[in-house]
């Protein structure tokens, strides 16, 4: 049986959370090499190049993020505070996505980050959000309510401070901007207009 | 605020985003209900364009020809797209992409022979318009331009989609 290649792995640990702190264009071949202790040349042995490395990375949290659904189905049962407190659990994670994110002018960011949030809304998020607010409408617009929501949630979060408490404050926020939004005459003649 | 006025904010919008439009808010009129006016307004913009697209586009090339007829309009879209932190224009944006896709989704599923796992289709599309978006030159909104960066957009998502097995 072959053994698992610990020191690939190790890069891929360590430049999966540089690239969720730091950000994709602080990923240093240098600065991970010194903290786990692995020569330069393991990198290219291992990935050749930042962009094979970094495509290491996405499918990281890729596979995190189908897990992330997956528990999240099971234990949450309510969007507050229940979603928040398991957020809280995937700091890095959280951060990771937070990344994708800020940096989706890169189609491949853009994409994961769409992917996993498209994933997570389907597998739970949209069915405890449309309860909360007793929301009727048909998927695509709950989806696109729910993504305002997110989007507007990750522009103004702070990666310092990633309590329940704060991040369910500032998606309450959001939502109530959205739901006064939605309940204006300009939403209403978006939908009949369309 | 008049038609006029209202048509000339909406330019600078699109042209310099909301420091823009500073000059255009009366004394009288809050941030908000001007705000309301020009997504309004674009609303009306993006309902005619979709109805042109509707009647006069049956083909891929066709679509980037008659979209170069409308650069204040994509760079409008453009501007709402990166207007992160405010939910309404947020929402406009995603409504307006929505409302597009049953028109030109099927001309770039056929053109670049897209799968049709209904599971990503919304992710498919939101990445291609705003890859498609972010990747437009707005000084060069020629419909050869577009249709290039759409090209590039395309065969990124095919490569994606692959990787990730869809």
């Amino acid at each position: 049986m072959s053994r698992p290649d610990t020191s690939k792995q190790k890069w891929i640990e360590k430049g999966y959370g540089h690239f969720a702190l730091y950000g994709p264009e602080n990923l240093s071949i240098n600065k991970i090499s010194k903290e786990i202790g692995s020569p330069r040349a393991s990198f290219y042995h291992h990935f050749g190049d930042m962009e094979v490395f970094i495509e290491e990375l996405l499918d990281k949290h890729w596979v995190i993020s189908q897990q992330f659904c997956s528990t999240g189905a099971v234990k949450c049962k309510n969007l507050f505070p229940d979603l928040y407190l398991f957020i809280e659990k995937y700091p890095i994670p959280l951060q990771f996505n937070r990344q994708l994110f800020l940096n989706r002018i890169d189609p491949a960011f853009n994409y994961l980050f769409l992917k996993t949030y498209n994933a997570s809304a389907r597998a739970f998020v949209l069915k405890l959000f449309s309860r909360q607010f007793g929301l009727h409408h048909n998927d695509e617009d709950t989806f696109n309510l729910w993504l305002t929501v997110g989007e507007t949630w990750y522009s103004r979060l702070d990666p310092d401070n990633l309590s329940s408490e704060k991040m369910q404050k500032l998606a309450q926020d959001i939502m109530d901007s959205v739901m006064k939004f939605i309940s204006s005459g300009l939403y209403s003649r978006i939908k009949s207009t369309f | 605020m008049d038609d006029c006025l209202l048509n000339k904010a909406y330019t600078e919008f699109a042209n310099k985003g909301d420091k823009g439009t500073v000059p255009f808010i009366g004394e009288n009129d809050s941030l908000m209900n001007f705000r309301n006016a020009l997504l309004a307004l674009h609303i009306d913009k993006v309902d005619l364009i979709l109805s042109r697209i509707k009647n006069q586009t049956a083909t891929y090339n066709e679509l980037f020809d008659l979209l170069a007829g409308y650069p204040d309009e994509l760079k409008f879209c453009k501007q709402l797209s990166v207007a992160g932190e405010e939910p309404e224009m947020k929402l406009v944006h995603l409504q307006c992409i929505s409302i597009f896709k049953p028109v030109v989704f099927p001309l770039l599923k056929s053109h670049f022979k897209f799968t049709d796992n209904q599971e990503h289709l919304a992710s498919i599309w939101l990445t291609f318009v705003e890859s498609w978006q972010s990747g437009l030159d707005v000084n060069n909104l020629t419909s050869k331009h577009m249709k290039r960066v759409s090209e590039e957009t395309g065969e990124i998502i095919i490569k994606l989609n692959q990787h990730y097995d869809i």
